[in-house]
């Protein structure tokens, strides 16, 4: 029987393994780079894989919600039609779309001043004076040249956040604000929060954007106190 | 359902652990307990029912990942203890609410504080969510009972497979893929820290 170091690298990593499979696990550890990797990450998977049943609870949860008997819901939907519709009488044109949304708010980034003259220092100055410029197409060129070489560059990952929300690139701006939140820099991170849940809300996820929200609500760096009481207004 | 019933449905199989979920998620008077608790700490009707579902959650995970747990007193009662903890803990975030805790509920809050290890919250869920959901789900519940300490027997049972043998196999494909994942994503081994 063929021997799989996987299987046995939680022992190798509790130092339990012993006799021959000791010894072939380190000969497989002499010739296959990926067994470092897996032995450095393990004890991050095996946090993730704990956290599965957290996952799963609330799967359940959100499909016992709606055990409620069925005319109650029945009900519910009548009623909410009714008034969803009378709503909309008396406030015509008042229905958030997404463009509505983005226009209320949308912070875009500082305009970074230069003296005329002046040359940007960096990839990343030039980037952020071709997008206040406008020149979208070109700084987000320089921007994923940043990010080629570091893929953890916080501040290359904001700009691309920005630059997708530019051309309503939801998908990318997720990705990169997401990107910029785990790096858990302030206020980068709260800015990406906020604009993460900006995007929600225009996706028509609020369950997401309120759990964003919380978080922003006890972050000490939080957009202005009428972006924050607009952002609870959609929320509502 | 008894305590019993209920400690052993979380310990089982998924359909086992719905059904537990369902039982509890139905329960008026928890959650009037834990309305009436959160809306009396200036918490509000969301607030309320955030904390009746970590608190359900908790739970769960307490239960699930110990497999000596056994309950001292009433099941609801414990259930309001772990619901205070939360409410407090999510209060001290917000310094603003701490004004309301009289004394004695932040104490008894102190005195023996659970493991609140919730982790799907805000961006850490969206995060955790779209790198889960590229493992498949049998590989999802075979690593979750692994890393809950279940042994190849327990999860071989559970999971209805053939034998240990093919439980050892599963799971380690399913760690290979899952460590790969979290190689490719440096931004989860942070928010994993």
């Amino acid at each position: 029987m063929s021997f799989d170091p996987y299987e046995h690298i939680e022992a190798y990593v509790e130092n339990t393994l012993s006799g021959i499979d000791r010894q072939r696990f380190e000969d497989a550890l002499e010739s296959d780079p990926g067994l470092h990797i897996a032995i450095e990450n393990l004890p991050k998977a095996k946090k993730l894989a704990r956290s599965i049943i957290e996952l799963e609870t609330r799967k359940h949860l959100r499909a016992a919600r709606p055990g409620t008997s069925w005319w109650i819901w029945l009900a519910a939907m009548a009623a909410m039609f009714v008034l969803t519709l009378g709503y909309f009488a008396l406030h015509p044109g008042k229905a958030a779309t997404p463009e509505q949304v983005f226009a209320a708010l949308y912070i875009p980034p500082a305009t970074v001043a230069m003296r005329s003259g002046s040359e940007p220092a960096n990839v990343l100055d030039s980037a952020i004076h071709l997008f206040d410029a406008g020149q979208y197409a070109n700084s987000e060129l320089l921007v994923r040249r940043i990010l080629d070489s570091d893929p953890s560059d916080a501040r290359a990952l904001r700009y691309l956040g920005h630059l997708a929300l530019q051309k309503k690139d939801y998908l990318l701006a997720t990705t990169a604000f997401q990107h910029v939140f785990a790096l858990h820099r302030e206020p980068l991170a709260s800015e990406a929060t906020y604009l993460l849940c900006m995007i929600d809300i225009i996706r028509g996820d609020l369950e997401l954007a309120r759990d964003r929200h919380r978080y922003l609500v006890n972050s000490a760096h939080q957009p202005g106190e009428d972006k924050m009481a607009l952002l609870a207004n959609y929320l509502r | 359902m008894s305590p019993e019933e209920i400690i052993y449905g979380i310990r089982g199989a998924e359909k086992e652990r719905a059904a537990v979920v369902k039982y509890l998620c139905r329960d008026g008077q928890l959650w009037s307990s834990i309305r009436q608790y959160v809306k009396g700490h200036a918490g509000s009707e969301e607030d309320a029912r955030m904390v009746f579902d970590d608190t359900i959650v908790q739970f769960i995970k307490s239960v699930f990942s110990n497999p000596t747990f056994q309950l001292q007193g009433p099941l609801n009662a414990y259930l309001m203890g772990i619901a205070k903890h939360l409410w407090y803990a999510e209060s001290r975030k917000s310094m603003q609410r701490m004004d309301t805790f009289p004394l004695e509920d932040a104490d008894v809050a102190n005195d023996d504080p659970p493991a609140l290890t919730l982790m799907w919250h805000g961006e850490r869920k969206a995060l955790l969510l779209r790198i889960l959901g590229q493992i498949g789900r049998n590989c999802r519940e075979v690593l979750m009972y692994w890393a809950n300490g279940y042994s190849m027997e327990e999860i071989t049972q559970r999971m209805s497979y053939q034998s240990e043998g093919m439980t050892r196999k599963k799971k380690s494909i399913c760690l290979k893929e899952l460590i790969a994942l979290i190689h490719q994503n440096p931004h989860l081994k942070s928010a994993l820290e």
